[in-house]
């Protein structure tokens, strides 16, 4: 496919997602299924990164894509749909991070960092698949930079689209994206 | 063609995974790859990150798009927005309250009424309706309108 080609697919795709938004703005529910079937696992994918709690992770994704597909005439298209969910997706998971530290009166990165959290070297060792290995280790970077590596590698963010999830500079998503990545290299040694 | 440095290969390699980029280009950070060392170990590393897949739990979908679906919550109903509104709303008959109370002699703003009758508020009603023999079907219709307009002012 050459780039033309590209370039045409992408709009025809453009296109076809504001049609759908536009729908879903209307309060069509075969529009917003149909949102929630495409986004859902990306979104999930961010929040259970930031919480590392699969309860707490899906209510997250389920605040998440409430409170974005009620809420759409906020979006103004400014970035793509995709990147605007994820950064509700960031807020929603703060959110329930926050809910679920008043309940037990621990910080959410202690929560997200602590020993008790992360995969032991002999639980990793077990490890045969390097790719598993890998997502475990993610767990050990600090927040900015695992998710900077999550949403480069994993959700194939731009560096811009980066700045705009986590609330920071082009050029702070990209030395976050690069510190992770080395960091990763480390550990994975 | 310029040759690539290990610095960009390792910037865009995401990018090349994805398809975010030509495929021209996206060919010749490969080859980089295939020939570099250091960057094949790097990208290995994300090439593991990005195909690594996390399962949706089961009924999530289910579950998200039954709420989604929900009418749209009122969020100025929430229950601490109603303890305020309610706040304000007493002070305000309380305060009400109190500035009649405290303006007893002042020039009454009652209606001319028949000899016989007493006032309710503003409106004249007779005593027997008063003394709880007859009842609102006995005032006429202009002094249930009164009566109405009274209420609701």
């Amino acid at each position: 496919m050459n780039a033309q080609a590209v370039q045409l697919l992408d709009t025809t795709r453009e296109t076809a997602e504001s049609a759908l938004l536009a729908r879903a703005r209307a309060g069509d529910g075969e529009a917003l299924e149909l949102l929630v079937r495409r986004y859902l696992k990306d979104v999930y994918a961010v929040t259970a990164r930031l919480l590392n709690d699969r309860e707490l992770a899906q209510d997250a994704a389920q605040d998440a894509l409430v409170n974005a597909l009620n809420g759409l005439g906020r979006f103004r298209g400014d970035a793509s749909f995709r990147t605007w969910l994820m950064r509700i997706a960031v807020n929603a998971a703060r959110s329930v991070g926050r809910r679920k530290t008043r309940r037990r009166e621990v910080s959410l990165d202690v929560v997200a960092e602590s020993p008790a959290d992360l995969p032991d070297a002999a639980a990793l060792a077990g490890r045969k698949d390097d790719a598993a290995r890998a997502v475990a280790l993610l767990e050990k970077l600090p927040e900015k930079q695992r998710m900077a590596v999550m949403l480069r590698t994993q959700q194939g963010l731009n560096y811009q689209e980066i700045g705009a999830v986590l609330d920071c500079s082009e050029g702070a998503a990209r030395v976050n994206y690069h510190l992770g990545v080395k960091r990763l290299r480390e550990l994975m040694k | 063609m310029m040759k690539l440095n290990c610095e960009y290969v390792r910037d865009v390699y995401p990018d090349a995974l994805h398809g975010r980029m030509e495929p021209e280009l996206a060919q010749r950070v490969r080859e980089h790859v295939a020939t570099c060392e250091d960057c094949a170990a790097e990208c290995a590393l994300i090439a593991a990150l990005h195909s690594h897949t996390s399962e949706l739990p089961a009924a999530l979908e289910a579950r998200v798009i039954a709420a989604v679906q929900q009418p749209k919550r009122r969020t100025f109903l929430r229950p601490a927005h109603l303890a305020m509104a309610a706040t304000v709303a007493v002070a305000l008959i309380g305060g009400a309250v109190l500035f009649e109370v405290q303006q007893p002699n002042d020039a009454p703003r009652q209606a001319p009424v028949a000899k016989g009758a007493m006032h309710v508020g503003n409106v004249g009603v007779d005593a027997t309706m008063l003394s709880g023999k007859a009842s609102l079907d006995d005032l006429s219709v202009e002094q249930l309108e009164k009566l109405l307009g009274e209420m609701e002012s």
